[in-house]
């Protein structure tokens, strides 16, 4: 019963706490005691977040890099759906372009950091340029094989129920395709993360990635590892956080196949 | 009047090839032990032809599990050959009714009749020969390069037919079988397995919830009711060797048999009803 | 104001002038690759306009006949180019191959009990969140830049992903398929290399595509932020030098070079898991 539930859902929090528990217990003991010019005790790793990340840190490196990582992904995916749909909407224009798309799709992103420095300069819109096109394509992508998707027998239906042209593509494209769109905004969004931090190792003068960078130079290993732990926490919460919204903007778009 | 042929298979008992003793099974669930099955004993003979009838849920699969060695019970046994079945019996193949999950996908048709015989220490040759046989014996002869999901349902299910032949088992459990495909496919079926057993004598125990393809089919009908289930009426069916769904089933032997399996599952129903 | 509006429906005969060019285009290749060939075309004589009338951008890119010459024709005859293919490419096959065995039998471990797979949940879902490039000044201290730096970099990456369809695979195989097995009497090796290895293979397959990019993509990100040599490398080298067409030739080639891995990757793919035919959704990355 009720008792058997909680303690069963009790029993499942330890079975998922235990081994990161044991884990972070295992390298703070071995930090501490063993001197490593790598591995440089927990304790001051952790008091980094204190003195680095919320101090002069938050202003001057994190959140100029969630700055311009907000305003790739959002710019990234707003004209990889809005792109996506009339790319699905113009199937000649979709198989003419195909091969062009796989090219780009297959090029890392990665390798265009050279170029937009070059071209824009070493400052925040060659990396929100950068962040953007890595965002695009994955939406762009999964936009098209979203829409795709949708049954014909629904574009049916809704032909004949003679709905207009923007409700058809608000009411059944967009919600249907959501799900399919939903996993390449989370593909962009991983993305968008790996290219705004490669972005701030190359040719950067500010940025978390920047920091970590600067730190490792100079021996600081204590604030590399903090800005590397920084960098990991926040691809964990954007992930978890994508997760639940996604979770509840599927739950009210529950198109009946 | 009546052409029945009751002579051939009307009582030759043969020995008993699987024997199944006060078979029970019990649940543990959350809210206690709940009983499925209890007190099932029934002995098949060989060359016979058993089905097994109850509505859905009773725990017909339960028992058929059982018999096929892929649960234990929790009272009672199970014998084939005289030998307590405690894990799939070399002798003892089983249809189930989700033909489609139970075809490997990866495999061609050939290659899933194939796939039991495999590892045995058979010969090459003899492999061969068995899954054209039995290929053959479905009418399935021309499609064994084709993957399962080329084929339609009927057809998929007679794969897993062949598949069971080609093992060359005593016998044959079948868990309702047709009750995946479309009616007209079923009679097909029906008569395809009729066939195959009087060509074979293996014996088969097919466990349906359809009245009359129980009827039509047996040689024996087990009627499976109550919560928890046992054996709450038995029949013979005397309707001869050759069977055929226009003639056989507009007899009026066939007609009592049907309304006496039909009452019987009434009675049963109202037993367990009061829950 | 209602109008009946003409949505491109796949299988619906053609009959307006667009639907019958796509069912034409779709199943007559030849006329295909023509019309993108064409296309191709005319994409480049919209950017020789492009250049020629913007001078600011003009100095950035090269004309397309700079970038034939100057650029591929440099770079093709430099051994140094091949070089780097050869090791932007051994790095990424070598990480790869490892991301793919490692993850593969941690994912089968992990799915021997859930309990097993609920310990590693978040130490897995953290690992796998961190971007991959924030790790390169680490490699850096540690390792120094190597090329075994790369090929840790790009596994400790890319074996997240195989890990987790693996395990996904695993855990998913429908049961009836190893029932049926057992009921045959097929022992229980068999059981595993016959009927679990190919049913887990779709799922190895997506693993296989997702971690392909992503090993792509972080040994071309380490070569380019960390240097020494390969592909990466030789971009931001060119690019630092003011050799444009060389850098764009380079770019390009690093394009070619994911797209081979991908064609590769997918006729693997068809030839093995050609059975698989209802395609979840799969993510195209």
């Amino acid at each position: 019963m009720t008792a058997r539930r909680t303690g069963r859902r009790v029993a499942d929090v330890l079975i998922a706490l235990w081994l990161p528990l044991l884990v972070l217990t295992i390298i703070w003991i071995y930090t501490t005691s063993v001197p490593s010019p790598f591995f440089p005790p927990l304790g001051r790793v952790f008091a980094q977040f204190g003195e680095v990340w919320l101090g002069p840190g938050l202003t001057e490196h994190v959140l100029p890099s969630l700055q311009n990582l907000a305003l790739g992904v959002i710019i990234g995916i707003v004209l990889g759906i809005v792109l996506g749909v009339i790319l699905a909407l113009l199937p000649v224009w979709e198989l003419l372009l195909n091969p062009y798309l796989q090219f780009f799709r297959a090029l890392p992103g990665i390798i265009l950091l050279p170029l937009l420095l070059m071209i824009l300069g070493t400052n925040d819109t060659s990396k929100v340029l950068l962040i953007a096109y890595g965002a695009f394509w994955p939406v762009l992508l999964n936009t098209v094989d979203g829409i795709k998707a949708i049954a014909p027998e629904i574009r049916q239906t809704a032909r004949s129920y003679r709905f207009t042209r923007w409700n058809i593509f608000t009411r059944v494209l967009l919600p249907g395709a959501f799900p399919q769109i939903s996993i390449g905004i989370r593909l962009s969004l991983s993305i968008g993360l790996v290219l705004m931090v490669g972005s701030e190792l190359y040719g950067a003068t500010r940025g978390i990635g920047f920091f970590v960078l600067e730190a490792k130079q100079v021996f600081n290993t204590a604030g590399m590892w903090s800005g590397v732990i920084l960098l990991g926490v926040i691809g964990y919460f954007l992930s978890v956080g994508y997760s639940a919204l996604e979770r509840r903007l599927l739950r009210w778009r529950e198109v009946a196949h | 009047m009546s052409n029945v042929d009751t002579g051939s298979r009307a009582r030759r008992k043969g020995r008993a090839v699987l024997s199944i003793e006060r078979l029970g099974v019990t649940f543990p669930t959350d809210a206690g032990p709940k009983p499925v099955l209890t007190d099932v004993s029934l002995d098949v003979h060989a060359d016979e032809f058993v089905c097994i009838v109850g509505p859905s849920g009773t725990g017909k699969t339960t028992l058929i599990r059982c018999i096929s060695g892929l649960a234990h019970a929790t009272e009672g046994t199970v014998r084939l050959d005289g030998q307590p079945v405690t894990e799939p019996p070399q002798r003892l193949a089983l249809v189930s009714q989700d033909y489609s999950r139970s075809l490997m996908p990866w495999l061609r048709v050939d290659d899933n009749v194939r796939l039991p015989l495999n590892g045995k220490g058979i010969p090459r040759a003899d492999v061969s020969r068995r899954v054209e046989e039995s290929l053959a014996a479905v009418n399935l002869a021309k499609a064994g390069r084709a993957y399962p999901w080329q084929l339609s349902g009927g057809m998929q299910q007679r794969v897993a037919i062949a598949r069971a032949l080609a093992y060359q088992p005593e016998v044959l459990v079948m868990d309702e079988p047709f009750a995946s495909v479309d009616a007209q496919t079923r009679a097909e079926l029906e008569d395809l397995i009729l066939r195959l057993q009087r060509q074979t004598a293996m014996t088969i125990l097919l466990v349906t919830h359809d009245i009359e393809e129980s009827v039509y089919l047996a040689d024996r009908v087990i009627v499976l009711g109550g919560s928890p289930a046992t054996i709450h009426h038995e029949l013979e069916v005397a309707l001869g060797n050759d069977r055929d769904q226009l003639t056989t089933k507009s007899q009026p032997e066939f007609v009592n048999y049907r309304a006496e399996v039909l009452t019987s599952i009434r009675e049963a129903r109202a037993i367990a009803a009061p829950q | 104001m209602t109008t009946n509006i003409a949505l491109p429906q796949p299988g619906e005969v053609p009959t307006g002038r667009r639907r019958r060019a796509q069912d034409y285009l779709q199943h007559h290749r030849g006329a295909r690759i023509v019309a993108q060939l064409a296309l191709f075309l005319v994409f480049l004589a919209i950017y020789s306009m492009l250049i020629a009338f913007s001078p600011s951008l003009g100095r950035f890119m090269p004309t397309v006949p700079a970038l034939l010459v100057d650029g591929f024709g440099t770079i093709l005859v430099d051994p140094g180019l091949w070089e780097g293919v050869g090791m932007t490419l051994y790095a990424t096959v070598l990480g790869l191959a490892i991301s793919l065995v490692l993850g593969s039998v941690v994912g089968v471990l992990l799915s021997i009990h859930r309990n097993a797979y609920l310990s590693a949940q978040f130490v897995i879902d953290f690992m796998r969140t961190i971007p991959p490039l924030a790790l390169i000044p680490v490699g850096l201290l540690l390792l120094g830049p190597t090329l075994r730096m790369e090929v840790t970099l790009i596994v400790v990456t890319a074996v997240w992903p195989v890990l987790l369809q693996v395990h996904f695979g695993v855990v998913n195989i429908d049961p009836k398929l190893l029932e049926t097995a057992r009921s045959f009497r097929i022992p229980l090796w068999r059981r595993m290399l016959f009927i679990m290895a190919p049913a887990v293979g779709p799922s190895f397959g997506t693993a296989l595509r997702l971690s392909a990019t992503l090993c792509l993509l972080l040994a071309v990100g380490t070569e380019l932020i960390a240097g020494g040599s390969g592909l990466g490398y030789l971009v931001g080298w060119y690019q630092q030098a003011f050799r444009i067409p060389e850098t764009y030739a380079t770019i390009i080639i690093v394009g070619l070079l994911g797209v081979a891995l991908n064609s590769f990757i997918m006729f693997g793919e068809r030839r093995l898991l050609g059975w698989h035919r209802r395609e979840t959704k799969a993510a195209r990355s």
